[in-house]
């Protein structure tokens, strides 16, 4: 009775995990780009709104795959076991149906919001007001889905201290991911002073978020692990130094574009270097993403028994 | 050459997700009859997990046919259950369980006895 093969139960669920980070990164980062980052041309504002509702449309499959397939996992009885509705109602009576509940309302708001708003663009952009109306549901729709994170996982087991820092770590680290494909298009499509003024803004939040990130990630980790050692010596240990590793990596390129590459265009030198360098991020940031989807998937924190 | 570092990148992933698998963990602290035990007779099973769990299954199978338990859900997380079963026959059984944990993760896993009313004779002599 220690460490057992994972199912294709909980592979399955680990996927579905990753789409709903992707969900919360593309509305988090999507908006903020939409927000502050924009420029006014009609494609730039098309695509990022797709952007956005895409990712929130993934998000919400990811939610209800999630739950379906712990249905399925639960009930025992093979793929049809995730259509067993007994099963699916008692599990929506735990914490796991309140978080799939709130998550699938976060994810299906924006979807729709997305699509009202790409619906209404006409040949003039959006007038000002139309953006705050925009952001103020995308951040109602991100107040339920952080939510959501505070109610299941490892974290929500713990004291309200840990429950706000997992909240804060997940927005944080939302908000940077999430802005590297808008970012990307910026940076293909974008040209001169605007660029760089973007690029630079969005370099200074990014340090912003990276301050939360770690805070909120030391306290996490300080509640989750007895001893140092244990990060070598436990399999979530491991985990979480390659994710660490990873962050760390990404930490490297992102200095490398505020640094070197961003100076470089203001200079007068062209975007190709820095388009390449978000390429590499964004590579990155998806092998994070699946690191995490593991980490709260299948192992277990030390200093919690289950 | 971009596109295939991309691959690389993916199946790289693909690959420690698949791999480190073998990491998932089981809560059962210990379980009566215990794991790989051979008894002579089985009135109830019983399940210890480490913590506090939701008991959402547990099925008492000989092969394919389920033998029927006293098994019922209860609502309230619990660290031990005991399922009264009494008609438990001689021969390989296996338990198959689902728990929801207090962090709300989803927990399964089988574990196997042997009922054998010789047992006892057979180790005297």
């Amino acid at each position: 009775m220690g460490l057992t093969p994972a199912t294709g139960w909980e592979l399955a669920i680990q996927l579905a995990k990753m789409l709903q980070y992707f969900g919360i990164a593309s509305l988090a980062g999507g908006t903020v780009c939409l927000l502050f980052y924009r420029d006014d041309r009609r494609h730039a504002i098309v695509l990022m709104t797709a952007y956005i509702g895409l990712g929130a449309l993934l998000g919400f499959n990811g939610a209800l795959f999630s739950f379906l397939f712990q249905v399925g996992m639960t009930n025992g009885g093979g793929l049809a076991g995730m259509f067993d509705a007994d099963m699916a109602a008692m599990l929506l009576g735990f914490e796991i149906g309140s978080a799939t509940l709130l998550r699938l309302g976060g994810f299906l708001v924006p979807t729709v919001a997305c699509a009202a708003f790409a619906a209404r663009l006409g040949s003039r952009p959006p007038i000002r007001s139309q953006y705050h109306a925009l952001g103020l549901i995308h951040a109602f729709a991100l107040l339920l889905l952080l939510a959501s994170f505070t109610i299941t996982g490892h974290i929500a087991v713990l004291d309200p201290v840990s429950k706000i820092s997992i909240a804060l770590h997940l927005l944080a680290v939302s908000v940077w991911l999430g802005a590297f494909v808008p970012l990307l298009y910026l940076c293909l499509t974008g040209s001169g002073d605007a660029l760089t003024v973007t690029m630079k803004g969005f370099g200074d939040m990014a340090g912003y978020c990276l301050l939360v990130l770690f805070a909120a990630g030391l306290i996490m980790a300080l509640e989750l692990f007895h001893t140092p050692g244990e990060l070598i010596s436990t399999p979530y240990g491991i985990t979480l130094l390659i994710k660490l590793a990873l962050v760390g990596l990404l930490l490297l390129v992102a200095a490398g574009n505020r640094f070197i590459l961003v100076p470089r265009m203001l200079a007068g030198a062209g975007p190709q270097g820095l388009a390449g360098a978000i390429r590499v991020e964004i590579i990155i940031a998806i092998a994070i993403l699946a690191v995490t989807g593991y980490l709260a998937t299948i192992v277990g924190p030390p200093a919690m028994p289950m | 050459m971009q596109i295939k570092s991309i691959f690389r990148t993916l199946a790289a992933f693909a690959a420690l997700i698949v791999t480190a698998a073998a990491f998932a963990h089981t809560p059962l602290k210990s379980s009566s009859p215990a794991a790989d035990s051979i008894v002579t007779q089985v009135s109830a099973v019983e399940v210890e997990f480490n913590a506090p769990v939701r008991l959402v299954r547990l099925q008492v199978m000989q092969g394919v046919v389920e033998i029927p338990t006293e098994f019922a859900v209860n609502p309230q997380p619990a660290a031990s259950y005991k399922i009264p079963a009494a008609n438990v026959p001689a021969g390989q059984i296996s338990v198959e369980w689902a728990a929801i944990g207090a962090d709300g993760h989803t927990l399964t896993d089988t574990f196997s006895f042997t009922v054998d009313p010789n047992a006892a004779a057979a180790a005297e002599i």
